[in-house]
């Protein structure tokens, strides 16, 4: 034993040993459980061919089983969450942890290189739609959702949120103005439901049902002198049941399936559904005696989430059809509605475009240029 | 495939274990050299016949030496011979893409149109195996080597896993007995799976997490004065975590199978001069560059200007071994300058600095060192250069500020601690040895390194690997 003159370091040599060697054992099975699994193999058998071989694809596809395929995948994913938050207060690459466990998307925090050129081509895609709209008499209107780190920025407590994130809301807001374009802006009523308590989840990017039911009611107020036939009721109920919120942030974090008391505590909810309370008047088609609804919404997960949608029905009293995409960013939902047969066949009076903030300085993309393109 | 991977951890290290000690003794240099082969060719197959290519050719070669008489004309022929094989594919695979580069700007410079080709891939640790074959030739032919007569023994110790691709550089003379003949005991399996482990943690643990500081801060166009010192601070310390953490890896591998390598780092960052620096940086190619470059050109025998002048192209030619670009080049010179200085102030009876002077000094220069050996071109050099001099203003910027997060500020501090931590002894009770901790400390230090282990495979899993630095060399 060279390392130590210490009497005991052969035992603990010995015992470092047999450690090592139980950890080879348990990493063997755990590399071996992942090949064979159902998925390690969907992976590697068509690899498994000279070609491959030859060209690293199949030493690639090993990598990426063993990467993603380990049964102690979400134990390890967890212990990762838990060691960067609860030893450093850190939520990762995509999550800021400020005050009061509040999460923030580190996403809206940052700068986005080229970021006044892409507003201002987003701000002349929008005013290309509105007009393409108006053309055939449908009505645009732009709702503007402010980030969360707006809304709670005294709960951002030194995450870093950059000159560029700070000064993008009324940026955008005015090169849409500058496109003759008004938009709803919804910070205010945020702001305003904020400082009653609770416009954002805690642990989560989107609002919260009150954040969302105030957003619905500024875009209703908005819209009170607009002709639309307002012949349905609807109604929103809670669940008896409190349960967690969403939470996507603590899944960011790899968070969401450890105990609470190693994590931010989840938000809690009563989750609200809306429903019509009765059938509108007048016939729609021959076979159908519903009539298409007027309003079409699209928009971002912030639509998606939340009772955003069943609020807007309900406060605008009048059915909206929903085309709102979870992750559909800027133009993902409106690529689709616009090309799809929904808007071809029925389309409606007005269409709701809900916009978040942090998607609108981002690089743009394939589905910003084919919306350009169809307008 | 790389160390810190779950294919090595998971799937190779198991089976070579098992393997390995399945095999009887006398066979057990197979294992080792079938499974190394099949451990590079994870990377490409193709150029594992690159390696055994240099392997073969670089045996036979000091065979045929070694029957001339190695200072014989013919020994002597066939040493050049060696030296030129081995070398030429170093040069070819390394240095083709830069010179025909350089070349190609020159005709374009002068109106001729660029030479046509396509850009060569450098094969994975073939500066390193290289750097082997030429260590043995010239021991065999200088004669403080005796020659080996199998062919498994000399392929096994250029092949063995743990070395083969990125040091250290291990010369065939420290362990030719041990390619015949070496103990197995659980105790010594323990003190080098203890060894793996701590390489481990400073590479998964430490290297890692400030490696994504210093890629946003290195990737800025614009660096402020916080952002450039934030990188470079951050580069300095990935890179000794990164390749201090390999070494550690390499030396406890090889240990577990009864192998004593060479070691490589001794807490270079504690050094009070360049000089010191560089007797404990990357030892074993220091000691390659002294031994079989600095001493060739003729070292401290022929005069001062002759010795400045070594010194200086022997750093250069270091500088250069690592990469094809004129960074590495700068790098070099920058270093051989500063030993140069340091020989001169030395010889002109400058007394040694204070300590704290001294390392602030050293570290000043290493950092600076290192901002041109990491910047992909010397513009990008300078950009941080000049950000460290406060050109883009002095605060940290938001476009740093975003990508760092607090783990990671967390983790550039700790790296500091656990660098200059051993300046305080044996006052801190984990730094006495065994025998002097208590028992609480005693239990640590045995455990210490399995919990660093597993905290490393679990940060390893839960983000994408960095690839060690020094693969690229």
């Amino acid at each position: 034993m060279s390392e130590t003159s210490w009497k005991g370091a052969n035992a603990a040599a010995v015992f470092q040993g047999a450690a090592a060697a139980l950890l080879l054992a348990i990493g063997a099975w755990q590399g071996i459980a992942a090949v064979a699994s159902e998925r390690g193999q969907e992976r590697l058998r068509p690899a498994l061919n000279a070609e491959s071989l030859l060209s690293g694809r199949f030493t690639g596809a090993v990598n990426h089983v063993l990467a993603h395929e380990l049964p102690a995948d979400p134990l390890l994913r967890a212990s990762g969450g838990v060691f960067r938050y609860d030893l450093f207060r850190s939520g990762g690459p995509q999550v800021r942890v400020g005050c009061d466990d509040t999460l923030f998307l580190t996403e809206e925090l940052r700068p986005w290189p080229g970021a006044e050129a892409a507003m201002a081509e987003r701000a002349a895609i929008v005013r290309r739609v509105r007009d393409g709209l108006a053309q055939r008499g449908i009505l645009l209107t732009v709702a503007l959702v402010p980030d969360k780190a707006r809304v709670k920025r005294d709960k951002l407590c030194g995450a870093p949120h950059s000159a560029q994130a700070e000064a993008r809301y009324d940026a955008f807001a005015e090169l849409l103005r500058g496109q003759g374009i008004q938009p709803l802006l919804l910070l205010r009523p945020l702001m305003a439901r904020e400082a009653q308590g609770g416009a954002w989840w805690r642990t989560d990017t989107h609002w919260s049902q009150e954040g969302a039911r105030a957003a619905a009611a500024a875009i209703a107020a908005a819209l009170r002198v607009y002709p639309l036939s307002r012949g349905t009721a609807f109604r929103t109920t809670a669940a008896a049941e409190e349960t967690d919120g969403p939470g996507d942030l603590l899944r960011l974090m790899s968070l969401d399936r450890v105990p609470d008391a190693l994590r931010p505590a989840p938000d809690r909810q009563r989750l609200e559904t809306t429903a019509a309370v009765e059938a509108a008047s007048g016939g729609g088609g021959l076979l159908d005696e519903t009539p298409a609804p007027e309003v079409a919404l699209v928009g971002s997960s912030y639509s998606v989430n939340a009772n955003f949608h069943g609020a807007l029905q309900e406060l605008l009293r009048s059915p909206v059809v929903s085309a709102a995409k979870a992750g559909g960013g800027f133009a993902g939902s409106a690529n689709d509605y616009f090309g799809g047969q929904t808007f071809r066949e029925t389309p409606p009076r007005l269409v709701i475009w809900e916009i978040p903030e942090r998607v609108v300085g981002q690089p743009l993309g394939q589905g910003e240029r084919d919306l350009a393109a169809r307008w | 495939m790389i160390f810190a991977s779950f294919e090595f951890l998971c799937l190779f290290l198991p089976l070579f274990f098992a393997v390995y000690f399945l095999t009887p003794f006398r066979f057990r240099n197979w294992p080792i050299l079938i499974l190394s082969w099949a451990f590079y060719a994870w990377w490409r197959v193709d150029f594992l016949l690159l390696l055994m290519f240099c392997t073969i050719f670089t045996f036979y070669t000091v065979k045929a030496m070694d029957r001339a008489g190695p200072k014989t004309r013919k020994g002597t022929t066939l040493f050049i011979i060696g030296l030129v094989g081995n070398l030429g594919v170093l040069a070819y695979f390394k240095y083709a893409n830069f010179g025909v580069g350089m070349v190609n700007d020159v005709r374009g410079a002068l109106g001729y149109q660029p030479i046509p080709w396509v850009e060569i891939i450098l094969p994975i640790g073939l500066s390193f195996y290289v750097l082997q074959s030429v260590s043995y030739l010239v021991d065999i032919w200088r004669g403080t080597v005796p020659i080996t007569q199998k062919l498994l023994d000399y392929a096994t110790y250029k092949a063995i896993f743990s070395q083969l691709i990125a040091g250290p550089i291990v010369r065939y003379a420290e362990i030719k007995d041990e390619l015949v003949y070496r103990p197995h005991t659980l105790a010594q399996f323990g003190l080098g799976a203890r060894r793996f482990m701590t390489g481990f943690t400073m590479k998964v643990v430490l290297a890692d997490t400030v490696a994504l500081v210093a890629d946003a801060a290195f990737a800025l166009p614009n660096p402020t004065l916080v952002d450039a010192w934030t990188g470079a601070i951050a580069y300095t310390l990935q890179l000794y975590f990164d390749f201090a953490g390999y070494s550690a890896m390499a030396i406890g591998l090889a240990l577990m199978i009864g192998f004593h390598f060479p070691e490589n780092f001794n807490h270079p960052y504690l050094s009070g001069n360049i000089q010191a620096f560089w007797q404990r940086w990357h030892m074993t190619l220091s000691r390659f560059l002294r031994d079989y470059l600095y001493i060739s050109l003729g070292g401290n025998r022929k005069g001062a200007f002759r010795t400045y002048l070594n010194l200086f192209l022997t750093m250069v030619i270091g500088g250069l071994w690592h990469g094809a670009n004129w960074t590495f080049i700068v790098w070099g010179a920058w270093h051989g300058g500063l030993l140069a200085i340091h020989r001169l102030m030395q010889q002109a009876g400058f007394p040694p600095m204070p300590f704290i002077l001294g390392n602030l000094l050293t570290m000043l220069a290493a950092i600076i060192g290192w901002v041109v050996f990491r910047a992909h071109d010397m513009g990008s050099a300078m950009t941080m250069y000049g950000g460290m001099v406060g050109l883009n203003g002095a605060p940290l910027s938001d476009a740093l500020a975003w990508q760092v997060t607090p783990d990671q500020w967390w983790t550039i501090l700790i790296a500091v601690i656990v660098v200059y931590l051993p300046l305080l002894g044996p006052r801190l009770p984990f730094q006495r040895p065994p025998e002097a901790m208590g028992g609480f400390w005693r239990a640590l230090w045995v455990i210490g390194p399995m919990a660093g282990f597993l905290l490393g495979v679990v940060l390893l899993y839960s983000r994408a690997a960095v690839p060690f630095l020094y693969f690229q060399f």
